[in-house]
């Protein structure tokens, strides 16, 4: 039963903590493909940006996965 | 040679032949055991989130305290990933020439590419001196996430039984407050041990499939299925084994019971999150006796510890502070999740779809390393070109 409900805990703490940081990453990505979509010249700038962006995006999505792990195996 | 090739190809990129590749890897992998087929299955690996130990020193006295440490796979990793960047950058500059070609061309369009992203992003002085930490960060991370995902790292290794476990807790520790050691009935394929000290829980796997053959009770931590458990504390190990033995019905408990955790000798680097930490103190460190080299003391100081223009830019220096602690965690943990993360997804896959489902994620995995790469290295520079930087020359 405990374990059960860990398991479920996991799965929901990675779930709900990946919605924020997908909806992040996607309007990050249609961002800037409108960007380069407008200045083509600009890409590389725009590309190194956007990656940088989606990492701190992204690091609130590892944040959930580590709370998950931690739940799961500690 | 080329026409064997031509066949070989045509015969595995053949749809037929992958569907059906597909179709045995679904019957006989983990989704299949749940039909009593699963012959390809593999037990799920044990995931443990500390690095495995391989060796371990023991030292006497006082002054060697430190030494008392060990060998993990994790470290043996990063050794090894130091003598590929060592091996590769001497072998690339043995014969150089002025008009590169080979490796020599290669290592030279990364480092180029590298340094004119460090010039464009923190002007051309000092982009020259943030350069080496960043392509040293670059490649390090890059090379340790590639080697593992190399066949072998993660897989290949020695079995650690309960007792060589026990035994090494209580001689280098002296942490075994309390083992408990458990023996779980599982889906037939396996049996599964459980045992924990403090508040690890350490699940180990039986080499002998026969006894649980016909238990089809699928595998869990739950009471129902525990089958054995006793307590380190109460007995000797050995004495213990034999009095479950005789409760258990069977003659040697080692024959039926035979129970060990995989030590691979390999494991990814940055799966480890010391190794991470490390990193990311490192960088760190590096950028802050930037800020400090150049603004001075009391102006890089002074941006975290602000008394001069009221209450609420102190306040905000003080948040500016957390926020150094946090990028080291951020730091820390972003390598570490996505490379763990990605070690776990490589293993569920395996013990999924066996023979084809692993393939298409080593790809996703080399993808990953490089982009975890890029984003260290590529943070790191931004950091420290904000940290060379004046913050509050705005404000009159």
């Amino acid at each position: 039963m405990e374990g059960d409900i860990l398991n479920l805990g996991a799965g929901l703490a990675i779930g709900i903590g990946a919605i924020g940081p997908g909806i992040g990453i996607g309007l990050l990505g249609a961002k800037a493909m409108e960007a380069i979509g407008r200045n083509p010249e600009a890409a590389g700038p725009i590309q190194t940006n956007m990656i940088l962006a989606i990492a701190f995006a992204e690091a609130i999505a590892i944040y959930a996965l580590v709370v998950a792990i931690l739940i799961k195996f500690v | 040679m080329n026409k064997i090739l031509s066949t070989l190809s045509k015969i595995i990129l053949n749809p037929f032949f992958l569907g059906s590749l597909f179709i045995l890897s679904i019957l006989g992998g983990g989704l299949g055991a749940a039909l009593d087929l699963g012959f390809l299955s593999a037990p799920f690996a044990y995931i443990s989130i500390p690095a495995e130990t391989l060796y371990y020193f023991k030292s006497e006295g006082f002054l060697f305290e430190f030494l008392n440490s060990a060998i993990t796979n994790t470290l043996l990793m990063s050794l090894f990933t130091i003598l590929t960047l060592t091996t590769i950058s001497v072998i690339a500059t043995k014969k150089m020439k002025i008009i590169p070609t080979g490796l020599q061309n290669l290592i030279e369009f990364a480092i180029e590419a590298m340094y004119n992203t460090c010039k464009k992003i923190a002007g051309e002085e000092k982009g020259k001196v943030f350069f080496p930490l960043v392509m040293t960060l670059f490649l390090f991370v890059v090379i340790s996430n590639w080697m593992g995902v190399l066949p072998g790292t993660g897989t290949i290794g020695r079995i650690e039984t309960a007792e060589e476990y026990c035994h090494h807790q209580k001689e280098e520790n002296n942490l075994v407050h309390d083992v408990e050691f458990k023996i779980y009935k599982s889906n037939g394929k396996l049996a599964s041990t459980m045992f924990g000290y403090g508040t690890d829980d350490y699940l180990m796997k039986s080499e002998d499939e026969k006894l649980f053959k016909n238990d089809d009770i699928a595998h869990s931590k739950d009471s129902d299925n525990l089958i054995c458990s006793h307590h380190w504390l109460e007995h000797d190990f050995a004495d213990a084994k034999k009095i479950r033995a005789e409760e258990l019905g069977v003659q040697n408990f080692d024959e039926h019971y035979k129970v060990g955790i995989l030590v691979p000798f390999f494991r990814g680097t940055n799966s480890d999150m010391n190794t991470t930490l490390a990193l990311a103190i490192c960088a760190m460190v590096c950028i802050h006796w930037w800020g400090f080299k150049y603004l001075g003391f009391s102006g890089h100081a002074g941006k975290f510890f602000n008394f001069k223009n009221g209450p609420i830019n102190f306040f905000v220096g003080i948040l500016e502070l957390v926020g150094e602690f946090a990028k080291v965690i951020s730091f820390t943990f972003r390598l570490f999740g996505n490379i763990f993360a990605g070690e776990v997804l490589l293993f569920a896959m395996a013990f999924l779809l066996p023979l084809i489902g692993i393939i298409p994620f080593i790809g996703l995995e080399l993808f990953v390393g490089l982009i975890q790469g890029l984003i260290f290295s590529m943070l790191t520079l931004v950091f420290a070109s904000i940290a060379t930087v004046e913050h509050n020359s705005d404000d009159h």
